[in-house]
């Protein structure tokens, strides 16, 4: 299914395109395993509790969703060309803490400091994977280390940066605001999506992209250039990290130099759960979107049940879990169908 | 075939409706916002509020940020529990400064908030429990006054500067130090050293300098659990106080490495500030600040010590 889809020889001859659609409708059809959930968690916890099938709640859930969202988007991004990025996390908190500190010095100016060092550390990762051949874990783990040692240094003592005076007002304000009850940052986080989707649907790097991924050295014998193609994935992936680090400061008025552990590997899993394979080739962006929002879903849901936090962690691990079955389940289905 | 994917999706949902506790009845229920249950401190913590709660007969909603670093994970979960209209928060901020703003906005939405242990940095909490940190250096004082016959050169291993917790616990060293035993002088004191490492160098390098060291102060039991044994390795006999009472830290004074350490009753604090919590949910007046005394540990009284209102027990799980 693969060379069918991505071999951009086959795809001139029409019987291959025909069968390509029909493997398309195929994917968006898995795609829809984030919807699916996200539907099922919040009834499930709307016919648990009045609160949480509310506008107020979704609007709260919406809230929430965006730091996790835009990282998994952006590792998508690297995950459609076979790899992936451990280093995300450290990133992120690394442009907090720059960015605290250029904010605190220049103002809102300072902004700008966060998807530089988004940038910066993706085209490192780009050009470690691709054209020095380094292995996605190994280099993505070195960058890893090297932006949480560096945030750590950057910030005094190793502690958090405090936006000060009137930039944290405005980016907490910002946090605040609504458009017609959607917040800001919900809003923020859809023109991501959006972006996102028109490069990969849109234009001709969009579908380099998917042609690297789902086989690179067919892709290299049309012309394409697969480590430029490659270095631009892990850039764009960093700068979403570079993002992220914006909506952390909009949540918390902090550089926050030890924030963002663990989130490499959420951010893996809702760009899997999304409709991503580990293998290359496979993206879709609005069902990254509605995986986060399974996520983000089913945490607010946990917060609001009150059972042990421990319990909690196993109930999260299920649904991951029963996300992964579905995906799979839908698949059986539609293959036969 | 779409069927099939409804058959799925029902077994799912039920699924996850089973595995969610039904809402008990009650009048009050409290939100309780911790940086890590993976600590004894906040396992210990949890369970005195917990107990307390079921004593007053109030719903209890845990959430676990999951580590002491996750302040934006925690900000999230307050903002759901202000969602869910709890009646009153309890919260130990992962961040002090980052979790002003969230609090204050639950304070505005009329969800009164309690600090706990590490507040979140605003004057408008109606209440704030804590140890009192103050009273555990002055035990630690008089244990190293006692055991050092009341003279001789101290030095201290007093943590981070601006940690208010760590300043308290320096200043009543030094002020009890000074009122009663005054023929004990400090000839160093050390505030970058945080963990066993750095406390081991640190150590080290006072036993140079300071021959006729006779005692080291250090603010948590992480650092004694250092310097002890490289102190003991070094075959000096230095007089080591410290503060907390970790598996190791017991060990220590049982086999008389360490005279003493002044611990603080948690549990306790968790009783004091569900208490607190049920008054400002029902908008009954609360004690402004409730700080709990400490508790000095020694190998007389380690044995026999009632270690109930200060660590959860062992079965306990949040």
């Amino acid at each position: 299914m693969d060379t069918i889809i991505s071999d951009p020889v086959a795809l001139r001859t029409p019987s291959a395109i025909r069968l390509r659609l029909r493997f398309a409708a195929l994917a968006q059809m898995r795609y829809a395993v984030g919807i699916v959930a996200a539907l099922i968690a919040a009834a499930a916890f709307s016919a648990t509790f009045p609160d949480f099938g509310t506008f107020e709640n979704a609007a709260n859930i919406l809230s929430l969703f965006g730091p996790l969202a835009v990282l998994s988007v952006g590792q998508m991004i690297v995950v459609l060309v076979r790899g992936f990025d451990l280093s995300v996390g450290a990133v992120f908190a690394l442009a907090t803490v720059i960015t605290a500190e250029a904010m605190n010095a220049a103002g809102l100016v300072g902004l700008a400091a966060a998807p530089v060092v988004g940038v910066a550390f993706g085209l490192l990762n780009g050009v470690l994977v691709s054209y020095f051949r380094v292995q996605p874990v190994i280099a993505t783990l070195g960058s890893l280390l090297l932006a949480r040692g560096a945030a750590l240094l950057a910030a005094p003592n190793g502690q958090a940066v405090i936006l000060s005076g009137d930039a944290q007002t405005v980016l907490l304000n910002l946090q605040l605001a609504n458009i017609a009850g959607v917040p800001v940052t919900a809003v923020f986080t859809l023109i991501v999506f959006l972006v996102v989707a028109f490069v990969l649907y849109a234009t001709s790097f969009g579908r380099r992209l998917f042609m690297v991924g789902g086989d690179p050295r067919s892709a290299a014998l049309v012309g394409v250039r697969v480590h430029a193609v490659t270095v631009v994935a892990y850039t764009l992936c960093g700068f979403c990290a570079g993002l992220t680090a914006i909506l952390i400061l909009m949540r918390t008025g902090l550089g926050l130099p030890t924030e963002g552990v663990g989130m490499e590997v959420q951010s893996l899993a809702g760009a899997v759960i999304g409709g991503s394979q580990l293998s290359g080739g496979y993206a879709n962006p609005f069902g990254v979107l509605f995986a986060v929002l399974f996520i983000q879903t089913t945490q607010s849901g946990l917060n609001f049940s009150g059972i042990s936090p421990y319990a909690a962690e196993m109930v999260m691990g299920c649904s991951i879990l029963l996300a992964g079955l579905l995906d799979r389940v839908s698949q059986r289905i539609f293959r036969t169908a | 075939m779409l069927g099939k994917a409804l058959k799925y999706a029902a077994l799912a949902a039920s699924t996850m409706c089973l595995s969610l506790p039904v809402a008990q009845a009650a009048d009050v229920t409290v939100g309780f916002s911790v940086p890590s249950l993976s600590t004894a401190f906040w396992t210990s913590a949890a369970y005195g509020v917990e107990k307390e709660a079921e004593k007053a007969g109030v719903k209890l909603v845990k959430v676990d940020a999951g580590n002491d670093n996750n302040v934006s994970q925690q900000i999230g979960q307050i903002q759901d529990l202000i969602q869910r209209h709890v009646n009153v928060l309890i919260i130990g901020a992962a961040n002090d400064d980052a979790l002003k703003p969230i609090a204050e906005r639950a304070i505005a939405s009329g969800i009164p908030v309690i600090g706990f242990s590490t507040p979140p940095n605003t004057d408008k909490m109606s209440s704030y429990i804590g140890a009192d940190h103050y009273d555990m250096g002055r035990l630690q004082a008089e244990c190293m006054g006692k055991a050092l016959g009341g003279k001789g050169k101290v030095a201290m291993m007093s943590f981070i500067t601006g940690q208010i917790w760590a300043d308290l616990r320096a200043k009543g060293f030094k002020e009890t130090l000074a009122k009663q035993f005054p023929s004990i002088t400090i000839v160093a004191e050390n505030r970058l050293a945080t963990t066993r490492a750095d406390s081991i160098t640190v150590a080290e390098d006072w036993v140079q300098r300071f021959p006729d060291l006779a005692g080291i102060y250090t603010t948590v039991d992480d650092m004694a659990g250092g310097v002890v044994p490289a102190l003991k390795a070094a075959k000096k006999s230095v007089v080591v106080t410290t503060s907390n009472l970790s598996p190791s830290t017991q060990k220590m004074i049982h086999d008389g490495d360490l005279p003493c350490s002044s611990i603080q009753k948690i549990v306790e604090q968790g009783r004091n500030a569900l208490q607190q919590a049920v008054l400002a949910a029902r908008k009954e007046p609360t004690t402004k600040t409730v700080l709990l005394p400490a508790l000095m540990v020694t190998k007389d009284n380690i044995d026999t010590v009632d270690l109930s209102s200060v660590a959860a027990p062992a079965d306990y799980r949040p």
